[in-house]
């Protein structure tokens, strides 16, 4: 094995192991019955880009939970590994990367936190693995040092030390690891390579004590670094002296940071001051308050390197470099990045439609067979209409954003998504943004949950919180069936510019373009007005080297990142959908059952008296009900029967989607060669003839009726009542109280628009963006006085309030959770909402005065 | 925040770095190596790039000039923008005569 050769003295290890050790050595039974009372915890650090995560999924074996840490909503990866061979399981912890343990982004807050122990909910690890990349020891090292004080028994992975020795880079590992004093494991973490080793150090680290290392500082420093522990100790915020220290250090020595504005919110206006005062007598010393803790931690750091690394100097043009040439060019780059995002677009809309058709179908099969299986009433329509319709909107999204967090994991792993932020940052930074608000909206296309969610990695606060804000303006898949009922029904499909484009396609298109273009500005007058003032925070990220990216990692992130959606998306999508399915369902009117009920009687006393009077003409004083059951009869219908599904399974085969609607509609017209064969049979066959005609007739009427119903119904409900209360509103924009009602209706989800819509116009909520029955039923839905309610400037102010509204429960509840404040979802909705408004207002006065 | 704060010592004001041959690093040419000699920035951003390892002594070469930059640190190659490129100060890294002094 490669490793051997780096470390071939693996007892050695162990030896330094010990040298560490300073407590009293615990008997084997105390040490046992503490293991068994607390689970062992261990913590993974390191910088970004160190293979962290590989090396948490190679040791937990990809079997891990993510949850939340409390408060801030950073993932939290969390698995077990055996603790040996009959040992308890050791929980390990995988931290987001950071550089140092002065945090910048919210992400990096969380590591202190943990390693302090400060966040009360969870213990202090009490192991810390520390994962630093070995062809870049120098700097991954700052951190490791920090780690090192925290008096917590830490293990040094060193991780991809193939590439290091490629580089020509030779580490003398047992004089580093007696130099750190702590384990050093060589590791080559994506090829699984020195895993067990971590695990065995880990186990080791657990039965030894340790003493914490402290990199020298000035004695001035030391100085007022004690009497600064001896503040926080009074305060009593640390759980120990190590932590204190190190929790002095970093407020210390990080003016204007997040540990200074902690600590003063913590311990009052007074530390403050003192902390003024202990900098102010560190810089009368000489000392740059800023830079001490680098330069001192830097300078030790080449000391150990100095005398345990080798670097022969065999850099070439590697091939990072030679990528990055294009990739990184002002020009070239941009349109290796416009490739690279029209391919991911491609394929996302390619291969997600057909699985969004395959979820559709399942959830309406599901609807359907509750819907037979339960007794009708209240509890059916709120689980068919409120419970599967809620899971069913949340799940049909799914395979576009699966695709794309797909996408999005190989080109993070690959080191390419790190040149696409660097490469727009310039652009970005015309709009007020950095590179980094990048991925965030990206991901927004697909949704825009994930895309609030993807804003933790911005370190500035206000552009952090400007894409968030304008996340949800981008185009996500749940407008889609928004556009694309309209489009079909009210936009003509005319060639323009020859054949190469269609009137259709550039409305779609330009959808798109809109949610972009009015970001732009929003953008720039939200950085202008209420996030104003403030540092500039100009762009500083990595760029790593380029490597070959995992596809188990690829589908890993991409289950997770569904998983997440599913869960939190998902919940408040079918909260808020039971929400306005009772609102579409109450108050039921007692009048409209009963002539409902009425109408249905009717309907099936004609449908008897019809069967009487054919009954008589052919067998005078028959019995309806026997005479359908008599064999002639009986038969010929059931030839008729076979007949007509004959038909329509040809039809269907031959011409898939118009054949349905083809039946559909000409239920009465019967198939010539049914009629010839009735006639052959003479009287009966005519009678059963008329008899089926009278059976159509009958149910068509009855499923008018229900649709009927379900219409008054919804007229009648507390929805029906509010659509007609924002009538005169929403009148501007060219719509009737039903659109205003659906609009509302699609609070949860703008893509409930098309099923809200289905309902209101009386089809039956089976409803989707492709059906014909709803297109005309739109088509020929008229105001009271006989004018038609929709035509294209409707229709077209309705895709640009769904384009531009945050019609979306889901992404206000996830600002909700990301800024800890209901004040930003009820800017964003409210911003939104306003600017949706005066933009369809503005197209259906232009649009109708045009035509 | 009081102005005492501040991270600059006066060793890093820019009367000091114009009387030298120390110049910012957006000023250095494609591919020129520099020695990192200061950080003059407001104090949240130095001590990030302090941490991140643009401390005084280091050598950086600059690998794609513009906005932002890419420089290559200890085998790194990191993305700076404008603000972070006007903040470090290098000095050449062969002098062509004796520096500074």
């Amino acid at each position: 094995m490669a490793l051997d050769t780096t470390n071939p003295h693996e007892s050695h290890r162990n030896d330094n192991g010990s040298q560490s050790t300073d407590m009293a050595p615990t008997t084997g039974f105390a040490r046992a019955l503490d293991v068994l009372e607390k689970p062992r915890r261990v913590a993974l650090v390191g910088n970004p880009n160190t293979g962290k995560t590989t090396l948490f999924n190679k040791l937990t074996g990809f079997r891990h939970r993510v949850g939340n840490y409390p408060g801030v909503t950073v993932d939290k990866r969390t698995g077990f590994i055996r603790g040996g061979a009959d040992g308890p399981p050791i929980e390990v912890m995988d931290l987001p990367g950071t550089y140092s343990l002065a945090a910048g982004a919210r992400d990096e807050a969380v590591v202190l936190d943990v390693l302090l122990g400060n966040d009360t909910k969870q213990p202090r690890p009490d192991i810390i693995v520390c994962v630093v990349d070995a062809s870049n020891l120098a700097r991954n090292l700052f951190l490791t040092t920090q780690i090192l004080e925290l008096g917590r028994p830490v293990v040094v992975a060193l991780n991809m030390i193939d590439v290091a020795e490629r580089h020509g880079i030779q580490i003398d590992v047992e004089a580093f690891a007696h130099d750190l004093g702590v384990t050093v494991v060589p590791i080559v973490a994506n090829k699984g390579l020195g895993v067990s080793d971590v695990k065995a150090a880990i186990i080791n680290a657990l039965h030894r004590g340790v003493k914490s290392r402290c990199t020298d500082f000035p004695a001035c420093v030391c100085a007022e670094l004690d009497g600064l522990c001896e503040t926080l100790a009074d305060g009593g915020t640390c759980p120990d002296p190590e932590a204190t220290r190190v929790q002095a250090m970093q407020t210390l020595l990080g003016p204007g940071g997040y540990h200074e504005s902690r600590m003063i919110e913590r311990c009052g206006r007074g530390f403050a001051d003192e902390l003024a005062e202990r900098r102010e007598r560190i810089t009368q010393s000489g000392e740059n308050v800023v830079e001490l803790e680098a330069r001192v931690r830097y300078a030790w750091i080449d000391r150990v390197l100095s005398d345990t690394v080798i670097k022969s100097d065999k850099r070439r043009r590697s091939t990072t470099d030679r990528i990055d040439r294009i990739t990184t060019h002002p020009l070239a780059g941009l349109v290796v990045l416009f490739c690279i995002m029209a391919t991911c677009f491609q394929a996302i809309y390619t291969w997600a439609g057909p699985l969004m058709d395959a979820v559709d179908s399942v959830f309406a099969v599901v609807g359907e067979s509750i819907a037979q299986w339960m007794p009708e009433g209240a509890l059916q329509s709120l689980i068919v209409n409120g419970v599967v319709a809620g899971v069913g909107g949340v799940l049909i999204f799914l395979p576009q954003i699966l695709i794309l967090f797909f996408f999005i994991a190989i080109l993070e792993d690959c080191g390419y998504m790190a040149r696409a932020a660097f490469l727009l940052d310039r652009w970005m930074r015309m709009f007020g943004l950095g590179g980094k608000s990048f991925i965030p909206l990206l991901s927004s296309f697909a949704c825009a949950v994930p895309g609030v969610m993807a804003t933790r990695t911005i370190e500035d606060r206000r552009d952090r919180f400007v894409t968030m804000l304008i996340a949800p303006l981008m185009s996500c898949s749940a407008r889609l069936p928004v556009y694309v009922l309209m489009i079909a029904a009210f936009v003509p499909d005319k060639p323009l510019l020859g054949r190469w484009l269609n009137l259709q396609a550039v409305t779609l298109l330009g959808m798109y373009v809109l949610g972009v273009a009015v970001a732009i500005p929003a953008a720039i007058i939200l950085k202008k007005t209420v996030f104003n003032g403030g540092p500039v925070q100009s762009f500083l990220m990595e760029l790593p080297t380029y490597k070959r990216p995992s596809l188990r990692t690829a589908f890993h992130r991409m289950y997770e990142q569904g998983h997440a959606f599913v869960i939190n998306a998902g919940t408040v999508i079918v909260a808020v959908s039971i929400i306005i399915w009772a609102l579409a369902y109450y108050p039921r009117s007692a009048t409209v059952t009963a002539e409902t009920q009425a109408h249905r009687e009717q309907v099936h006393a004609a449908y008897d008296a019809k069967l009487a009077t054919i009954a008589t003409t052919l067998t005078p004083g028959s019995d309806a009900g026997t005479f359908i059951l008599s064999p002639p009869i009986a038969d010929a219908l059931a030839e008729i029967h076979a007949m007509e599904e004959a038909i329509t399974q040809t039809h269907e085969e031959s011409e898939h989607e118009h054949a349905e609607h083809d039946t559909a509609e000409d239920h009465d017209a019967i198939d010539p060669e049914i009629v010839t064969a009735m006639e052959r049979r003479g009287p009966a066959g005519r009678a059963a003839l008329a008899v089926h005609h009278a059976q159509t007739v009958r149910d068509d009427e009855l499923a008018r009726v229900d649709h009927e119903q379900s219409g008054a119904y919804l007229r009648q409900s507390a929805l029906g009542y509010m659509g007609r209360l924002i009538e005169p509103i929403v009148k501007p924009l060219g719509w009737d109280w039903r659109i205003g009602m659906a609009a509302i209706a699609s609070f949860p989800a703008r893509e409930i628009v098309v099923a809200t819509m289905g309902t209101i116009y009386n089809l039956g909520a089976d409803q989707d963006e492709t059906s014909h029955g709803l297109r005309q039923k739109m088509q020929a839905a008229t105001w009271p006085d006989g004018r038609p309610v929709f035509n294209m400037p409707v229709a077209m102010s309705i895709m640009v309030f769904f384009a531009l509204c945050c019609q979306c429960a889901a992404t206000l509840a996830t600002i909700r959770r990301e800024t800890a404040s209901w004040r930003w979802p009820f800017l964003t909705f409210s911003y939104m909402t306003g600017l949706a408004y005066i933009a369809a207002a503005f197209t259906y006065q232009v649009l109708s005065r045009l035509s | 925040m009081p102005d005492t704060l501040k991270s600059m010592t006066p060793k890093h004001t820019t009367d000091t770095h114009s009387g030298n041959d120390h110049r910012r690093l957006a000023q250095l040419a494609a591919s020129e190596v520099g020695i990192v000699v200061g950080i003059e920035t407001e104090e949240t951003n130095a001590k990030r790039l302090a941490d991140l390892g643009f401390v005084p002594g280091v050598r950086i070469q600059m690998v794609r000039r513009g906005t932002p930059c890419i420089v290559l640190l200890d085998g790194t190659r990191i993305g700076l923008g404008k603000e972070h490129q006007r903040a470090i100060w290098t000095a050449p890294a062969s002098p062509p005569h004796a520096a500074g002094a």
